[in-house]
């Protein structure tokens, strides 16, 4: 014999309790197991659709702005010897040509042979035509495509230059063309294919890369390399500086007659570029050539002419030198003031003619056309005449004299006048740069100076940098949103419904079992060994319990995942996830559960067997409970008192803040409030002396003689209630107040995002005619346009850690002005101590998606390579602008300046009005790929998903409110097993069976409704901001079935445990006493 | 025992519940292997009595010596470990284990830390007791296929298997049938004389009390010599 043997003897002969605690332990862990496991196949699922989308590709170059050479991914590919593959990444629409099915913001990825390899098991283009295209599943569902179908692709055609700079030529360049549908890839076929981490894939269409190339008329060149193989990070970049050119920067070396001359296809020289330009070789002389409006003499004008800032010697800032050609134009001589009219930019595209007046210094005689100083300014440069230009600013072409096409015929571009490079940049700089070209003298070669200018040109100022994408892909997933966590939260109540309920099983079986305690103690065991004794044996169930529980973890998340599949589908964006558990997460489950029942068993069994082996060897024993003393009674009133001053202090001084964590805290108080008073309650009436003169009161005073029983039931359904009803009102309706603009919605009646960027102002009638909007439709409506600089979807939807959120520019007093989202939008222009630059965002997206509060700050790259932070300075709580991060349109075009046009539309329209809008906009911006949907819709969308995890939290937390009222059951039974000679003596003197039930009833529904009232008052007081706010109701479609729910639910366990306790002959009872 | 010293002696014990007096004055020497039977009334203090020399409850005044050491200077721990090697309890229940056999309930004294280490002594002796009582055969039997006559006996062998030098009994046969109360009584007796236990029993009935040396009535609350 052993204390072993005496625990497993006792566990044997106890099953049903032991049965009881069991199931109690291993429901508890089993839910702790499963929730965990739900968080691992979440990250699993995401892990496999991360390399999915990458493929074996480590590394990725994604210069989206920039299109340099395919043949670098060769010389990478030599130095690396791992396989490179460029690509040509675009965004357009793809649309069937009948126009029925159209797709939108569908990634357009031109790809040679080298890529499939990278993802997929067979090469889709091996012998396929330039015509030929590849759509992935989703894209080809969208449009109800099939192999062999044709498509329409428009995309727009990339510039050299920003569409926002001076002299970018014409905005509208989008191209489309045809397709035949060759293949669908699925995921085996590299369909995932993504840089941004998302569960959902993007639409994608694969086409060979030369195709691609020659439609968008950049041959030879791509905007993306991926690579292969395991080279690290340092060797990748190590390697692009050595096989770096300068023609993969957009940039030439020409020869002009004094020597080299450096010059960009993007018309202006970024800033690294000019200044390692400058430094690499000393003397060199910087160029800027612009186009004027007018060269004006006070009596004669010259319209549209080419003017060169550079280094002069000896010229004056307020000095030029004039052509003879200009001077017999406008009959002017030496000494005579000229003035220059020209744009420069005024924001969105828009221009503002500015004029400056210089002396003319001197004459030179124009003998032959020298159109070096003029860069190939997009829309000029190949017209034939003056009257075909299309410089992208307005050009009155009836000031074009026909002596001017005669100067265009025979000098082109050659400039009319020089100035100064200081006075020229003062007048003509921009964000895109201050200089067109530099010259060199001719004492290097090209070679000699290429090589000179690359080693001084660092390619990732430029944007050229691998990223570690499987890395990054890999991160992304691991750090998503813990469903482990989330799913614990959830089920917290179950959770601790079923410890409770497993104790309070536990402690019967003690009570039950006081006799054997006492006798121990007897026979000279010390009253902790009898303790340990019991402890044991609750140990070992709870042990046997969890282990089983990892069979209810696998029910419970197997469970879970079809619910997330069919009717929580929204919480995750309709992701289907594959079972997995790492072995880790069940060691962690176990032993967490273990140590929860454990910690429940011996909390639970402290008070007992503390009583002298004397009295506990007395049979009843168990029945004696100590009363509530004064002292306690007192302290615990107090506790009641303060919580309940404290609830009304936080009530009265939240005022019209309405603060809702404030009044949380002041339901929970409440809630706190209304259990101590109930334990004071019950203690008080266990006390009372009146003489209880009717069966109701008999009844009440039997439920005061358990306190610590009754004051568990209370404190459960309380419990239960205050947090189904209180999270119900959490439940938003985003139609409610979505024409306030202090609501999400920001008062806005559409929230529309285009494919390709929007570069017209729709709030002008120029825009509108663009588009061909209907200005009686579009009267009274108005567009806040914002830039975007593509990113990770850090909202609700995507379930991955957004790594770089998209960046999302305003015009800070565009929101301002309508106080839309009710934020501080000049915050946005409030220049920070450190350099940072301020942004706001949505609640979701900066606390749950970025795990980022006010006052952090995130780590970004500018499109030139230079790193800046990003501050958040204010959150904008349930709104449409989820999902990205917003900053001044000003800081934007600093650090992105080739981003341009709209490409997030905000459209302000009367509710009646918006329907058509929507249409209107739909129509005219269809070949920008604009998608246009009601504001309180995305809304919607997004609170959809808030709204599904209160519905898991409400039908987890019901299930804990079941066991709960489960729970009472056993109470009821317990204590009418307990009394059951009590209930025969009664039935001895004369009651009836029927009046017996219904004493055990109506000790029983005190507790019920004293547990239901506490629970309703504290959750209405919590959810009073809510309750006030316009258009928010009650939630009794909540309330009502819950209380409903629950009352019938005490009703049915206290009837049926009363059936059961006084079943057969009582009678008999009382002789056995 | 300390030389000169009786085995239990307890001087002017007196025991109040609240303002209620239970015992009052109450002094008692036993010495070697005595038996003496204290009779009285329901409600005269008999177990309360009982339970002050058992060390399950403390006196309200007075001394209480055991082999000459003060019971109540004793810490909980020497207590436990003194009521498990020196006292052996036969209650008017007999509180075995429902859960064990016979004869894991007999060695149940034994897993207490003061009994420790001498498991194969104690079965052999277990073993030896319950056949002494006539429950060898028996022993792997559980309570609940006993007689109630039976169960008694093997409380008694419970109360005996760590050998002490005294045995306490309450009521041992207030819930036993005629015949199975006089086996009780004889074999208690017996055991008594042959193992060498001193032996008190807290009874009113008179015919258990009869054949012990001494009988003792509870008048009041006042333990006073009854004349035989």
């Amino acid at each position: 014999m052993s204390v072993v043997s005496l625990v497993l003897r006792s566990l044997r002969f106890y099953w049903r309790t032991t049965l009881g605690v069991f199931a109690g332990a291993a429901l508890a862990s089993g839910i702790l197991i499963g929730a965990l496991a739900v968080g691992d196949c979440v990250r699993y699922t995401l892990e496999q659709q991360a390399l999915a989308r990458v493929g074996r590709a480590q590394l990725a170059l994604s210069a989206p702005d920039r299109f340099f050479r395919e043949d670098l991914a060769i010389g990478l590919m030599d130095d690396l010897g791992a396989p490179v593959a460029p690509l040509l990444a675009m965004r357009g629409t793809v649309s069937k040509p009948d126009g029925t099915r159209l797709a939108a913001n569908v990634q357009i990825v031109g790809v040679n042979g080298r890529f499939w390899p990278l993802g997929s098991d067979k090469d889709l283009f091996m012998g396929a035509s330039a015509e030929d295209a590849a759509a992935n599943e989703r894209l080809a569902l969208q449009l109800g495509a099939h192999a062999g179908d044709a498509l329409v692709v428009r995309v727009e055609e990339p510039s050299y230059v920003s569409r926002d700079a001076p002299l970018s030529g014409r905005a509208d360049t989008s191209t489309a063309f045809r397709v035949r549908l060759r293949a669908i890839a699925g995921d085996a076929q590299f369909g995932r294919f993504s840089l941004q981490p998302s569960q959902i894939p993007p639409m994608t269409l694969f086409m060979p890369l030369q195709a691609l190339q020659t439609q968008l008329k950049r041959p030879g060149r791509v905007n993306t390399l991926l690579v292969g193989g395991d080279p690290t990070l340092q060797r990748a970049n190590a390697a692009l500086r050595k096989n770096w050119t300068l023609a993969d920067a957009d940039l030439e070396l020409c020869e002009i007659p004094a020597g080299l001359e450096l010059r960009t296809a993007r018309i202006f020289l970024d800033p690294h570029v000019a200044e390692a330009a400058k430094s690499a070789v000393p003397g060199a002389t910087g160029v800027l050539t612009y186009l004027v409006n007018e060269l004006r003499a006070p009596e004669r004008a010259t319209p549209y002419s080419m003017v060169t800032a550079t280094e002069i010697a000896d010229l004056r800032d307020d000095e030029i030198i004039i052509n003879s050609w200009l001077a017999d134009d406008l009959d002017a001589k030496v000494g005579d003031e000229l003035t220059l009219k020209y744009f420069v930019i005024a924001g969105q595209r828009k221009l503002k003619e500015e004029s400056r007046s210089l002396r003319i210094s001197e004459i030179k005689p124009l003998e032959s056309p020298d159109t070096s100083w003029t860069p190939p300014f997009p829309g000029l440069s190949e017209a034939e005449n003056c009257r075909d230009w299309e410089p992208g600013i307005p050009i009155d072409t009836s000031r074009i004299r026909p002596k001017d096409e005669d100067y265009w015929d025979k000098f082109h571009g050659t400039p009319k006048a020089f100035i100064n490079l200081k006075t020229g940049q003062q007048m003509w700089q921009n964000r895109f740069g201050n200089l067109t070209a530099f010259r060199y003298r001719a004492s290097y070669n090209a070679a000699e100076l290429e090589g000179m200018l690359l080693a001084k040109l660092d390619p990732a100022q430029l944007g050229f940098a691998f990223q570690p994408v499987r890395e990054q892909a890999l991160a992304a997933a691991r750090e998503s949103m813990d469903f482990g966590q989330l799913f614990i939260g959830f089920s917290f109540f179950l959770i601790a419904a079923a410890l409770l309920l497993m104790a309070m099983l536990f402690v019967f079986n003690l009570e039950q079992r006081l006799e054997e305690a006492g006798l121990l103690l007897a026979l000279g065991f010390g009253p902790a060994q009898v303790k340990r004794v019991f402890l044991l044996e609750g140990i070992a169930v709870a042990a046997l319990g969890t282990a089983a529980g990892v069979f209810a973890g696998v029910v419970y998340t197997k469970l879970t995942l079809y619910g997330l599949a069919t009717v929580w589908r929204t919480a995750v964006n309709a992701a289907s996830f594959q079972f997995h558990i790492e072995p880790s997460t069940l060691l962690i489950g176990v032993l967490t559960g273990a140590f929860a029942a454990i910690v429940a068993i011996w909390l639970a069994s402290r008070g007992q067997a503390r009583r002298p082996a004397a009295q506990l060897l007395a049979r009843g024993a168990e029945r004696e409970v100590a009363p509530l003393t004064d002292s306690h009674a007192k302290v615990i009133a107090a506790v009641g008192v303060l919580s309940l001053l404290g609830a009304l202090a936080l009530s009265i001084t939240s005022g019209s803040a309405r603060n809702p964590a404030v009044f949380f805290g002041a339901g929970s108080l409440l809630l706190i409030s209304g259990i101590a008073f109930s334990h004071v309650l019950l203690g008080g009436m266990a006390r009372t002396n009146r003489i209880a003169t009717t069966l109701a009161r008999v009844g009440m005073r039997a439920a005061a003689r358990r306190p610590g029983r009754s004051l568990t039931t209370v404190a459960v359904l309380a419990s239960g209630v205050f947090m189904i009803v209180s999270v119900s009102t959490f439940r938003h309706d985003p139609r409610e107040d979505a024409h306030e603009p202090s609501s999400g919605t920001g008062g806005f009646a559409l929230f529309t995002q285009a494919t390709l960027p929007v570069y017209e102002d729709l709030n002008t009638h120029e825009g509108r005619a663009a588009f061909g909007l209907d200005e009686q439709v579009m009267r009274n409506v108005s567009v806040v346009g914002m830039r975007v600089r593509e990113g990770d979807d850090a909202s609700c939807l995507n379930l991955n850690r957004a790594q770089q959120p998209r960046l999302l520019a305003v015009r800070p007093e565009d929101f301002q002005q309508r106080q839309a989202f009710a934020r501080k939008w000049g915050l946005l222009d409030q220049p920070q101590a450190d350099g940072a630059v301020p942004a706001i965002g949505d609640e979701a997206t900066v606390r749950w998606a970025l795990g980022k509060k006010v006052g952090d700050t995130l780590a970004f790259v500018d499109e030139r390579g230079n790193a800046f932070k990003l501050r958040i300075v204010d959150m904008i709580p349930n709104s449409v602008l989820q999902g990205g991060l917003i900053i001044s349109e000003s800081n934007f075009i600093e650090r992105f300046p080739s981003v341009s046009g709209h490409r997030v539309l905000l459209i302000d329209a009367s509710p009646d009005n918006s329907a058509g809008v929507a249409d209107q906009l739909s129509r005219g911006l269809r070949d920008r790929g604009l998608e246009v949907v009601p504001a309180w819709r995305r809304l919607a969308d997004f609170q959809e998903v808030e709204n599904t995890y209160i519905a898991i939290f409400q039908a987890l937390g019901g299930l804990g409110l079941l066991l709960g009222s489960f729970g009472l059951g056993i109470v009821v039974l317990r204590n009418v097993l307990e009394r059951r000679s009590e209930l025969a003596l009664l039935q001895a003197v004369g009651f009836r069976r029927g009046e017996l039930q219904r004493l055990v009833l109506s000790e029983h529904w005190l507790l019920i409704v004293l547990g239901l009232a506490i629970g309703v008052a504290a959750a209405l007081l919590a959810v009073l901001p809510a309750l006030l706010s316009p258009g928010t109701k009650p939630p009794w479609a909540i309330i009502v079935p819950v209380l409903a729910l629950l009352a019938s639910g005490g009703v049915l366990w206290t009837w049926l445990a009363t059936l059961a306790a006084l079943r057969g002959e009582l009678l008999p009872a009382l002789r056995n006493e | 025992m300390k030389a000169g010293k009786p085995l239990l002696e307890l001087n002017g014990v007196s025991k109040d519940y609240g303002d209620v007096g239970v015992l009052r004055d109450v002094n008692l020497r036993l010495d070697g292997a005595e038996a003496i039977a204290i009779a009285g009334p329901s409600g005269s203090g008999k177990s309360t009595l009982l339970n002050i020399i058992g060390t399950l409850d403390r006196p309200t005044s007075g001394t209480v010596f055991f082999e000459g050491d003060d019971l109540l200077r004793l810490s909980a721990d020497e207590i436990a470990t003194m009521r498990n090697r020196k006292i052996g309890f036969v209650f008017q229940l007999h509180h075995l284990l429902p859960q064990c056999t016979i004869l894991e309930n007999v060695l149940i004294p034994t897993l207490a830390a003061a009994a420790k280490g001498r498991n194969d002594e104690a079965n052999s002796r277990a073993q030896r007791l319950l056949d002494r009582v006539g429950l060898g055969a028996h022993k792997s039997q559980r309570p609940g296929q006993l007689s109630g006559g039976e169960r008694q006996r093997a409380a008694v062998v419970r109360a005996l298997i760590n050998q002490p030098r005294l045995l306490l009994a309450d009521e041992p046969t207030g819930s036993l049938d005629r015949a199975s109360a006089e086996n009780l009584r004889e074999l208690l007796i017996q055991l008594n004389r042959d193992e060498g236990v001193a032996l008190i029993v807290v009874t009113h009935s008179m015919e258990l009390a009869r054949g012990l040396d001494r009988i003792y009535e509870m008048r009041d609350g006042s333990l006073v010599e009854a004349k035989l």
